[in-house]
């Protein structure tokens, strides 16, 4: 596990340095280190670097990290309580039922705190719930257990959704909807870092279920009769990990709109380096997927440099083919 | 290994009118597939269950490996109700080998086998095994001869090789009672003698309990000292290999015209197909 910890580090440094205005490494390192030790005493809004540094992408980037490592963790999990490797948060509509959450939160105004903690990941995690439990239902009826059904059924799920979004969208006052189309797009901009206190609030939650249940997640990749003839309370351990996704989905939904694909080709990833061990797998996907968002965003404010494009086109654009591929390999072949 | 349950005075296991159907939201009050069954399963004997098709063999194997709950009837466990046991208490005491083993994921043939500890083990959930684990685990892997597979992904491996590594995952679990259910139905005439013969070997040396469903009546007679006979959802006979295997039971059962002769080596019943 130190290797991913240490190149996330090392990938957060580097990206740090990177943007409209090029920073050098050396710099970074003094003005971190300034910061963390409290040497350099902090007039912060003097220096214009050490504003961009700390206010701007600092923020920017660790919000890339959580939002990159959650996407990857609950994919790790829905793919074993599922059991297809195809299940991603956004794919099978997940992060669709979480953002119609937060659209109805954000058009109707529920947006106002309840005890000074914002009710918009309330709703995401709400609407995240909600098709999780569709999802579910869908993909346990019947004989047999199709990875296709699951794909179709999140195809339809996310249409859905999407009408819904739309619909709110259309009648919602002109100001509000553009507001909403830029954060359905996923977008990492402009956190402060008690945003990121709140989300790191959310996330710990998620994150601290899914721990506990990763042996369980293991032998559940074996079947639920074959889990529960080895001693898996399963109904309990389904029940807590469809909490923990639609804790995570929904407080990143939330504060960063729809980004797709991380939680498909971060778990791949690391399974084929790394293991399939969800005591290895879940903390890893989760660096790796936190380094991947924070590399991916990096890509998306400076390649059109200084304007800049939605992260969720970066995440798709090397998603989507990897995804195609996965989908007409032998990668899919059920063991017996 | 003295196993204090071998002492037990009484039957592994005692039914009394187990009936039980596969109901959901969407389909309730379905027909039942085991009807009032009543019977006991005696410990330290191997039990073979026959039956046509649909007869409930694999739906009464999940009941007693507490996988599914009957309807109405009680199913006791060395004298204790399952349903006041916990899932983890009695994946102590009994183990399954499934029919099929799914996997879609990169698990190695070891790691697989290790799951198997997993019921032995207390507290929330971030448990790594110990020297002791492993060790138990090497041993079923040795006594499955699947040690030299061990690094082998899960997926990789023949049919009859991956069966083998999950008795050697039941094994791992140091189960009283080994459930199995059809577990030489994809396998060819080497494998099934295979593990026709270490399951009488545990048997005889550990005095483990075995229970395995079967449509081999042949190879049941052989190797299995007791016999039980279903039929729709309901218990035709039970007895030794000569008490049940008699051709007016299996035709009026399977439905077809049987010859039954003796096995050429142990004289046991042998049963064919007419021409």
């Amino acid at each position: 596990m130190g290797v991913p910890c240490v190149l996330s580090v090392l990938a957060l440094l580097a990206c740090l340095g990177f943007g409209t205005e090029p920073i050098t490494f050396s710099r970074i390192w003094s003005t971190l280190a300034g910061a963390l030790l409290g040497t350099e005493s902090m007039p912060i809004g003097t220096d214009p670097t050490t504003v961009i540094l700390l206010q701007v992408r600092l923020p920017r980037l660790i919000l890339a990290f959580f939002v990159g490592a959650s996407l990857a963790m609950v994919g790790v999990a829905l793919q074993a309580l599922l059991r297809n490797p195809l299940a991603d948060p956004f794919i099978i509509g997940i992060s669709s039922g979480a953002a119609l959450g937060a659209a109805i939160a954000l058009l109707f105004g529920v947006g106002v705190s309840v005890l000074s903690v914002s009710a918009l990941p309330v709703c995401a995690f709400a609407g995240a719930l909600l098709s999780l439990v569709i999802m579910y239902r869908i993909s346990s009826v019947g004989f047999g257990f199709s990875i296709y059904t699951l794909l179709l059924a999140g195809v339809v799920l996310n249409a859905i959704f999407s009408a819904f979004i739309m619909f709110l969208t259309s009648v919602a006052d002109p100001n509000r909807a553009f507001g909403m189309y830029a954060w359905l797009m996923g977008s990492l901009t402009g956190p402060d870092f008690s945003t990121l206190g709140v989300l790191a609030l959310y996330l710990g939650m998620g994150l601290v279920i899914l721990a506990t249940q990763a042996q369980s997640l293991n032998l559940l990749t074996l079947g639920e009769e074959t889990a529960r003839s080895l001693g898996v309370e399963v109904e309990r351990v389904k029940k807590l990990v469809f909490i923990a996704a639609a804790l995570l989905t929904g407080a990143v939904v939330s504060f960063s709109g729809i980004i797709g694909f991380v939680g498909l080709i971060v778990p791949h990833a690391v399974r084929l380096v790394l293991s399939a061990d969800h005591r290895l797998l879940l903390p890893a996907a989760g660096f790796v997927g936190g380094m991947f968002l924070m590399l991916a965003d990096t890509v998306a404010r400076t390649v059109l440099s200084p304007s800049e494009f939605p992260v969720g086109v970066v995440t798709a654009l090397v998603g989507g083919p990897v995804f195609l591929y996965l989908l007409t390999t032998r990668n899919l072949r059920v063991g017996m | 290994m003295i196993d204090s349950r071998n002492v037990f005075p009484g039957p592994a296991y005692a039914l009394r009118d187990v009936t039980f159907g596969y109901d959901s939201r969407f389909r309730p009050n379905t027909e039942s597939v085991l009807k009032a069954v009543t019977g006991s399963i005696d410990s330290g004997k191997i039990l073979g269950i026959l039956g046509p098709n649909g007869s409930g063999k694999s739906t009464l194997l999940k009941l007693l490996a507490r996988i599914f709950r009957p309807r109405s009837g009680s199913i006791e466990l060395f004298g204790d109700p399952l349903s006041d046991l916990s899932q983890t208490e009695v994946a102590r005491q009994v183990a399954l080998v499934p029919q099929e083993t799914m996997q879609i994921f990169p698990f190695t043939i070891a790691e697989m086998v290790l799951m198997g500890r997993f019921p032995h083990h207390r507290g929330w959930g971030w448990h790594w095994e110990d020297s002791d684990d492993s060790q138990i685990a090497q041993q079923a892997m040795d006594d499955l001869d699947v040690t030299h597979l061990g690094s082998r992904l899960v997926t990789d491996v023949s049919g009859g090789e991956r069966q083998r590594a999950v008795i050697a995952r039941a094994l791992t679990q140091e189960p009283q009672i080994l459930l199995l259910d059809e577990p030489t139905a994809f396998l060819d005439l080497h494998h099934q003698l295979d593990i026709a013969r270490i399951l009488r070997r545990l048997n005889r040396e550990r005095g483990l309990t075995v229970v395995l469903v079967s449509h081999d009546l042949n190879l049941a007679s052989q190797y299995c000292d007791r016999l039980m006979l279903l039929n729709h959802g309901q218990i035709v006979e039970v007895g030794s290999p000569l008490e049940v295997l008699r051709p007016d039971l299996l035709e009026l059962v399977y439905g077809c015209q049987v010859l039954v002769d003796g096995h050429p080596q142990s004289g046991l019943p042998r049963v064919s197909l007419p021409m």
